[in-house]
C-alpha cells in the first residue's frame, strides 16, 4: 500500500512539475490520437450515413464486417501494420515504420469500424420523419446528410469520444509499429509498460494517471454532451 | 394538378387504402375525409410522393421540391423554431437576410412571431404544428398537402391558420374533420371510405 501511496505523489510531483519525459509522451498521444481519429472521421461518418441511408446487395454483411472489427485486438491490428510497413511489406518504401505516421495509420483501422458503426447506428435509428421531411422541404442530397449528422450528433461525438479513448490508451499498435523510441514514438501507453517493466513505478504510475484523467475527461465530456442534448 | 384512378395501396396483404378517383385542378383547394383508418394520411403521402408502393394511377404534375407535405405529427429539427422555418429556404438557396425577413412576416401571420428564437423541445403541440405549418407556407409551394393541421391548436391558432390558407394560392390538400373547416375555405371534399 505504501508502496501505491508513494507511486502516486511521486506521479502527482512529475505531472505537476511538467516532466519533460511524461509531457513528451502526453503530447505525442494526444497528436498521433486525433490526427487517426480526424481521418477516421473524415471516412467513416459519411460512409455511416451513407450505409445508413443507402440499399445495396451485401449491406447487412459490411455491417456485421465493420461492427466485428470494432472486438480486433489492437496487437492483432500491430502486427497486420507491421508486415504492411516493414522492409518486405506492400508499404515497405514509404520507410514509416517506427514512425509516429505508422502508429497513426493503425489507430485509423483501429478508429474506423468504431465510427462507422456507431454513426451508421445513430442515423439509421433517426425518426423516419426526419428524411421525408427534409425531402419534402426540398432539401438536395448534401444537406439532407448534413441533417442527418446534425440530428443524430450526440451519437456521432459518442463514436469519435469512444474512438478517441480507445486509441490514446491503446498500447499494442504504438508499441508494434511505433517501437516505443524515446523522443520519436514514445506514447503514454508504451512509456507506461516501459517505465513499470525498467522499475520507474512511480513513473509508470504517473503515465497511467495521466491516461485515466484523459478517459475520465472524455467520460465527463460524454455526460455533459448527454445533458446538453437533453436540454437542447 | 393531381389525377388519380383507381389507387390501391396494400401492406403485408392488406389493403389499407383505396381511392377510385380523384381529381384536383390547379389553385384548388380540397378537403379529404373520412373515418379513422381508412387511409387519408396513406392517400396524402402518395400524393406527396413518399409512398410509392402502389396500383392504379397517380399523376401529379408538381415535381417532388414543389410538393410539400406536413406530418400529421411534424417532425421539427433541432435547434430555434427560425432556423425550422428558414430550412426550406435555405435548402432553395435563398440568401439569409431575405430568408429571415420571409419567415419573420409569415411567423407573424401565425402568431408564432415571439418563438423566432425559442428552441423546438420548448414548444406546446399546437406551437409545434403552427411551426411545422410556417415552414411549409413560407416556401409558397404549388402543391401543399397538409395532414390533420388543425389539430391540438385553439381558437386562436384554428383562426390564423386558416385565415392563412385562405390567403394562399397554392393547390392545397388537407385532411381535417368537416366540422373544423369553415365552409368556402375548401372547394371540394373527398370522402375516403374504409379500404376493405
Amino acid at each position: 500500500m505504501e508502496l501505491i501511496w508513494e507511486g502516486l505523489r511521486e506521479a502527482f510531483h512529475l505531472i505537476f512539475t511538467f516532466d519533460p519525459l511524461v509531457m513528451e509522451a502526453a503530447a505525442r498521444t494526444f497528436y498521433v490520437s486525433i490526427t487517426a481519429i480526424t481521418i477516421a472521421t473524415v471516412i467513416g461518418l459519411p460512409a455511416g450515413t451513407a450505409l445508413a441511408r443507402v440499399d445495396f446487395v451485401g449491406k447487412g454483411v459490411l455491417v456485421l464486417i465493420f461492427r466485428a472489427s470494432m472486438a480486433v485486438p489492437t496487437v492483432f491490428i500491430g502486427i497486420l501494420c507491421y508486415s504492411l510497413f516493414s522492409r518486405r511489406g506492400p508499404l515497405g518504401p514509404t520507410e514509416l515504420l517506427y514512425t509516429p505516421w505508422a502508429i497513426i495509420f493503425g489507430e485509423l483501422l483501429l478508429a474506423l469500424p468504431i465510427i462507422l458503426s456507431f454513426s451508421h447506428a445513430a442515423v439509421g435509428a433517426l425518426d423516419p420523419r426526419v428524411a421525408e421531411t427534409a425531402r419534402t422541404l426540398g432539401a438536395g442530397t448534401l444537406r439532407r446528410w448534413g441533417t442527418y449528422t446534425s440530428e443524430a450528433r450526440l451519437g456521432i461525438m459518442l463514436a469519435v469520444l469512444t474512438a478517441f479513448a480507445r486509441c490514446a490508451t491503446e498500447l499494442g499498435i504504438a508499441m508494434m509499429v511505433g517501437g516505443n523510441i524515446k523522443g520519436r514514438t514514445r506514447t503514454l501507453s508504451t512509456a507506461t509498460a516501459l517505465e513499470s517493466s525498467q522499475g520507474e513505478f512511480e513513473r509508470g504510475l504517473a503515465m497511467g494517471i495521466i491516461l485515466l484523467l484523459m478517459s475520465l475527461g472524455v467520460t465527463s465530456l460524454i455526460v455533459a454532451l448527454s445533458r446538453e442534448e437533453k436540454n437542447a | 394538378m393531381i389525377q388519380i384512378e383507381n389507387l390501391r395501396v396494400s401492406k403485408n396483404g392488406s389493403t389499407i387504402c383505396r381511392a377510385a378517383e380523384l381529381s384536383v385542378q390547379a389553385g384548388e383547394r380540397i378537403g379529404i375525409y373520412g373515418a379513422n383508418g381508412s387511409g387519408k394520411t396513406t392517400l396524402l403521402r402518395v400524393i406527396a410522393g413518399l409512398e410509392r408502393d402502389f396500383q392504379g394511377r397517380c399523376q401529379v404534375t408538381a415535381d417532388q421540391p414543389n410538393r410539400i407535405y406536413v406530418h400529421q405529427n411534424p417532425y421539427l429539427f433541432r435547434g430555434t423554431v427560425l432556423r425550422n422555418v428558414t430550412y426550406g429556404l435555405r435548402a432553395r438557396g435563398v440568401s439569409h437576410k431575405t430568408g429571415e425577413e420571409q419567415a419573420r412576416a409569415w411567423m407573424e401571420k401565425l402568431g408564432i412571431a415571439a418563438l423566432a428564437g425559442r428552441r423546438v423541445n420548448h414548444l406546446s403541440g399546437g406551437e409545434r404544428r403552427r411551426t411545422a405549418l410556417v415552414r411549409a407556407l413560407v416556401l409558397r409551394p404549388p402543391l401543399l398537402l397538409l395532414d390533420e393541421p388543425l389539430a391540438e391548436m385553439d381558437a386562436e391558432g384554428e383562426a390564423q391558420v386558416i385565415q392563412a390558407l385562405g390567403e394562399l394560392e397554392s393547390t392545397t390538400v388537407l385532411i381535417a374533420s368537416p366540422a373544423e373547416l369553415p365552409d368556402g375555405l375548401v372547394s371540394k371534399r373527398f370522402v375516403i371510405g374504409r379500404p376493405d
